[in-house]
């Protein structure tokens, strides 16, 4: 193994070297997070101001006349940037086509016996038509604007009713008498069901960020084969005094190093994502439309540092699954484009056995289907998460002795293909007429 | 020691019992028209295919056998060779030579070697990705001589090269093999290139030996000027 160090740094090296490889492996994982948080945030900035803008922007046509009708008109005028325009008009058609030439979006009609009905405790109603000319954020948010503001008024009449009258209930109360509080009790902890799932979602990021980076590791591993096939630098590589075992761990720790790297970038390149999105400041209004669900509260609260890091084994020995399948792919092929195109479908195995077993609840199958689950390959990510929290630490025991067992069988394969005269001749896809 | 070598692709029969034997030091060609098999015959001694029958002895190693021998005591050229183009033909040259040179200062000697064979100049420094064709084959050459191994394996070493350069290149195989005592077995179709070169030639045909000696003997065997003549000769009364 006296060879080996030379031959991994000119496999980094020229890796490395490949503008390819450097632009869509490593610099572009990165650059794709950051301008994706700097385009959705400044979508949602923007769609944000602009529906507090039209949103507060309306029209009315009141067929009351009574008190409680010009209280919520007095109402609409006190919220902030608001612009009230009451119509004279009956014709709901003619005030839609005339509010189209104005940037006038919302109308909101005031139904005939508005104030009657909330004075003899009758329910009653508001109606609001958004005008929307193209489906957009900031045209839904628009419209969710509006009801907010029927549901203020509501709650603000409802509070003056309850101390005009005297009545000894709380308007909480009379709004919703019974509040559903929904706990999750997991491994002997409650913890509130909305913060289980932020911190679900956000271990499945921690996954998911990775697995887009094995697609790179398969790709960049057949190119360093297929680059040696096709610059023609295969043949004296391989007449070399140096094993084929070198030559194929020089080849695996060179894309085991890029596709880290590429990992690092990726990785970088999300935490700047998700700090940019949870950096949106919303305004009061609204906030309850466009809080993000994005946040880490919650992941420590159930699973600790320690039992997070048992997705590294899985990840790392999986990301080295796929590189010797990348090898394997680049060596059977006769150019780059060939490689890349056979890596290209180690794609899909591994997300058809990972978005499955995401929805799988694998602590209530028996153990021998936990058994088979845990034997198919790439599935030890998603085991490694579900065992954080149901303690069946076996489960990813014998999912990593797998793939161990499949990575031993890879490199058998991947070192008699170095040996065989099929990696210097190819394979030849013949077509039996 | 090449010994009744076959060798079949499918049911294609690409060497039909070779046999030839080369002396230590000795520049041995094997000469023959594109498709006759030389190259086919320098991959089985560079131990990069395996004969369908027969045996290839090198320095006393089998290459079947003891291909990772072999490998140590040989150095081969491809006809379509490459080099890694991200890197310089320093960095090329530095990485080959630590993978044969016994200590450092060794494989700076090798280097120091290979760039005075290469004859690159400043250029050496570039990337081998801006190079011509010419200057890539002579870093190639000077990659495979540099090592001074017991055998070097040239297919076609002048290919891509332009009179002055091919000059250049024959020369320096010559005095290297004469230097160093380095066996060099060379093919081409380059018959002006095999004559200057080669103190013993084998024609190769369909194959097949069709004819094996020093330069001057086949030419007065066949009654021929040169060995184009002699080979143009020698298929006719082997088909006869």
């Amino acid at each position: 193994m006296s060879h080996l160090t030379d031959l991994i740094k000119k496999e980094v090296r020229d890796l490395l070297r490949e503008p390819h490889i450097l632009i869509f492996a490593i610099l572009l994982p990165a650059v794709m997070y950051i301008v994706m948080g700097v385009v959705i945030t400044g979508a949602m900035e923007s769609a944000l101001e602009q529906a507090t803008t039209t949103g507060t922007k309306v029209a009315v046509i009141n067929f009351d006349k009574g008190i409680f009708s010009i209280l919520f008109i007095k109402f609409l005028e006190q919220m902030p940037q608001s612009n009230v325009t009451i119509l004279n008009t009956t014709n709901i058609h003619a005030a839609l086509k005339f509010l189209e030439g104005q940037n006038i979006r919302t109308l909101i009609i005031i139904p005939k016996d508005f104030s009657n009905n909330i004075s003899s405790g009758t329910p009653t109603y508001i109606r609001s038509i958004s005008i929307i000319k193209e489906l957009s954020l900031s045209s839904i948010m628009g419209a969710n604007i509006i009801s907010g503001v029927i549901q203020a008024f509501s709650k603000t009449l409802l509070t003056t009713i309850v101390k005009e009258f005297n009545i000894q209930m709380k308007p909480e109360f009379i709004i919703q008498p019974i509040k559903s509080i929904s706990d999750v009790y997991i491994r002997n902890k409650f913890i509130p069901s909305e913060i289980l799932s932020n911190a679900f979602g956000m271990i499945f990021s921690i996954v998911f960020v990775p697995l887009i980076v094995i697609g790179y590791v398969a790709s960049i591993s057949a190119t360093s084969m297929g680059i040696e096939k096709e610059e023609k630098t295969l043949e004296v590589l391989l007449t070399l005094p140096v094993n084929r075992i070198e030559i194929l761990i020089s080849k695996l720790t060179g894309s085991f190093i890029i596709s880290l790297l590429a990992s690092v970038s990726a990785g970088i390149g999300f935490w700047f994502y998700i700090t940019k999105i949870m950096s949106v400041k919303t305004k009061p209004l609204i906030s309850e439309i466009a809080e993000s669900s994005i946040t880490s509260r919650g992941l420590f609260e159930i699973v600790s540092l320690n039992e997070l890091t048992l997705i590294i084994p899985a990840l790392l020995l999986t990301i080295l699954l796929v590189a010797v399948i990348g090898f394997i792919a680049g060596a059977l092929s006769q150019n780059v484009r060939s490689a890349q195109s056979i890596a290209g479908f180690i794609w899909i195995p591994l997300f058809l056995v990972i978005f499955p077993l995401a929805y799988l609840e694998l602590a209530s199958l028996d153990l021998t289907s936990k058994m088979i689950i845990a034997i198919i390959p790439f599935s030890s990510p998603i085991i490694a998460i579900k065992v954080m929290f149901s303690n069946e630490y076996y489960v990813l025991m014998a999912s990593l002795l797998a793939t161990v067992a499949y990575l031993v069988i890879l490199l058998f394969l991947a070192t008699k293909l170095l040996s065989s005269e099929r990696l210097l001749l190819g394979i030849k896809w013949r077509r039996k007429f | 020691m090449v010994k009744d070598l076959v060798k079949y692709y499918g049911k294609l029969k690409a060497l039909d019992s070779i046999s030839f034997t080369i002396s230590k030091g000795e520049i041995f060609g094997l000469i023959g028209p594109n498709g006759a098999g030389k190259t086919t015959t320098l991959r089985i001694i560079a131990t990069l295919l395996k004969p369908t029958s027969g045996k290839v002895i090198v320095a006393g190693y089998d290459v079947v056998k003891e291909p990772d021998k072999v490998r140590r005591i040989i150095s081969y050229l491809p006809e379509e060779a490459g080099a890694y183009r991200n890197l310089s033909g320093q960095e090329y040259l530095n990485f080959m030579a630590r993978l044969y040179a016994k200590s450092k200062k060794d494989a700076e000697e090798m280097v120091e070697d290979a760039i005075k064979i290469a004859g690159l100049g400043n250029r050496i420094d570039d990337k081998i990705k801006t190079y011509s064709k010419g200057m890539k084959r002579r870093l190639l050459v000077a990659r495979t001589l540099m090592v001074k191994p017991m055998l070097a394996i040239l297919d076609e070493p002048t290919a891509g090269l332009d009179v002055v350069h091919a000059l250049h290149v024959r020369k320096i195989i010559k005095e290297y093999a004469r230097k160093y005592g380095v066996t060099i077995l060379a093919s081409s179709h380059n018959m002006l290139e095999v004559e200057y070169m080669c103190d013993r030639i084998a024609l190769i045909h369909k194959g097949k030996i069709i004819d094996e000696g020093k330069p001057q003997e086949l030419k007065k065997k066949y009654g021929a000027q040169n060995l184009e003549e002699v080979f143009e000769i020698a298929v006719k009364r082997g088909s006869a």
